[in-house]
């Protein structure tokens, strides 16, 4: 079994949030009013690396000011509820074997952790 | 007896005591069913699950009770945030409260992965390896509740969200807490948006709840994974 280190962690984080990324985007392309994919995905990776401060004027107050705060009250919302699941499951008291429990606690304390 | 819609208070006061209210209620509840799930001052699951249930069950019939008072011009406002609502604009200030709160209860709770690695053995094989159990599960079932409280005060009850995605997530990554608990983050995150988008699109120009589209999905989906687990 290989051991979960912080790099394996990031690494798949960073695919998670890349396939979120393109949900949001999708997402934001979706609705009444038509958006370009195509200029909105090219916007939004301007703002996140910020090159631009602003999402095109054409499509600017729809995306700003109706579909993004919902999308981000989306993401916001399931950070916090995720824990149910997990909560659930522990008052339910359903083990699973564990193969790693016993090498946690041998490791060297700054190892413990990401062991 | 109706509550009179002249009580109302303004908007942007309202945009920011309807949370604050859900808020409160939730800590309320929080705080009985913790009192009706302990025994003999230890947590013990099944009771603490009864005690939601029928904590749950009585805050139902509340509700119920409080939507039959109402005038009939505000009950489907009610009934749409009851069953999930992201449209609402919020409030700068609430945004930053939602986010502090998510910081906090993140590190709260990702500070006990390891911990939780360990209780999936069981809690009698934790504590032998060092494990403070019941430290553990107050603190994870304290900052769990306090989250899902500040979520549903903010946008009304997005149900199944947090059954399914930790499961599928674990079915992913693995059992790793310290692994699953980010991923069923950016899962959940990606569930929602999607849910919200077909909201939006699948019955345009009118729209659905977002709690009610995650319920058709969500519902056949739980039941697989149920029997699957069964099997």
């Amino acid at each position: 079994m290989q051991p979960l280190t912080l790099g394996k962690v990031a690494v798949r984080c960073g695919i998670l949030a890349l396939v979120l990324f393109v949900v949001v985007v999708i997402a934001l392309k979706f609705g009444a009013v038509p958006v370009s994919l195509y200029g909105l995905a090219k916007d939004l990776i301007g703002v996140l690396i910020g090159r631009s401060s602003n999402i095109s004027s054409e499509y600017g107050m729809i995306i700003r000011e109706i579909r993004l705060p919902r999308i981000a009250l989306g993401i916001l919302w399931v950070r916090h509820f995720r824990w149910q699941g997990q909560v659930f499951r522990r008052c339910c008291a359903i083990h699973l074997p564990i193969r790693m429990c016993s090498a946690c606690r041998m490791a060297p304390p700054w190892d413990r952790y990401w062991l | 007896m109706i509550i009179e819609p002249h009580l109302a208070l303004r908007p942007e006061i309202a945009a920011v005591f309807t949370p604050l209210g859900g808020f409160i209620g939730a800590t309320l509840t929080i705080a009985a069913v913790y009192l009706l799930g302990r025994y003999h001052g230890d947590i013990d699951s099944k009771t603490l699950l009864l005690s939601g249930v029928i904590v749950g069950s009585f805050f139902s019939a509340m509700i119920l009770l409080l939507i039959t008072m109402l005038p009939s011009s505000s009950t489907r406002g009610v009934v749409y945030w009851l069953m999930g609502d992201l449209s609402t604009p919020m409030p700068p200030i609430l945004g930053w409260v939602l986010r502090t709160g998510f910081f906090a209860g993140f590190a709260l709770i990702y500070l006990t992965a390891s911990d939780l690695n360990l209780l999936l053995a069981g809690e009698k094989e934790a504590m032998h390896l060092g494990v403070d159990v019941k430290k553990v599960q107050l603190v994870v079932y304290l900052a769990a509740s306090a989250l899902t409280g500040l979520a549903v005060s903010v946008s009304g009850s997005i149900g199944y969200v947090g059954l399914i995605v930790p499961h599928l997530m674990r079915m992913i990554f693995g059992t790793d807490y310290r692994m699953l608990l980010p991923a069923s983050a950016f899962g959940g995150a990606i569930a929602v948006v999607i849910a919200d988008t077909m909201a939006r699109t699948v019955a345009a120009p009118s729209e659905l709840g977002v709690g009610a589209v995650t319920a058709i999905v969500g519902a056949p989906l739980f039941i697989y994974l149920l029997r699957r687990r069964l099997a």
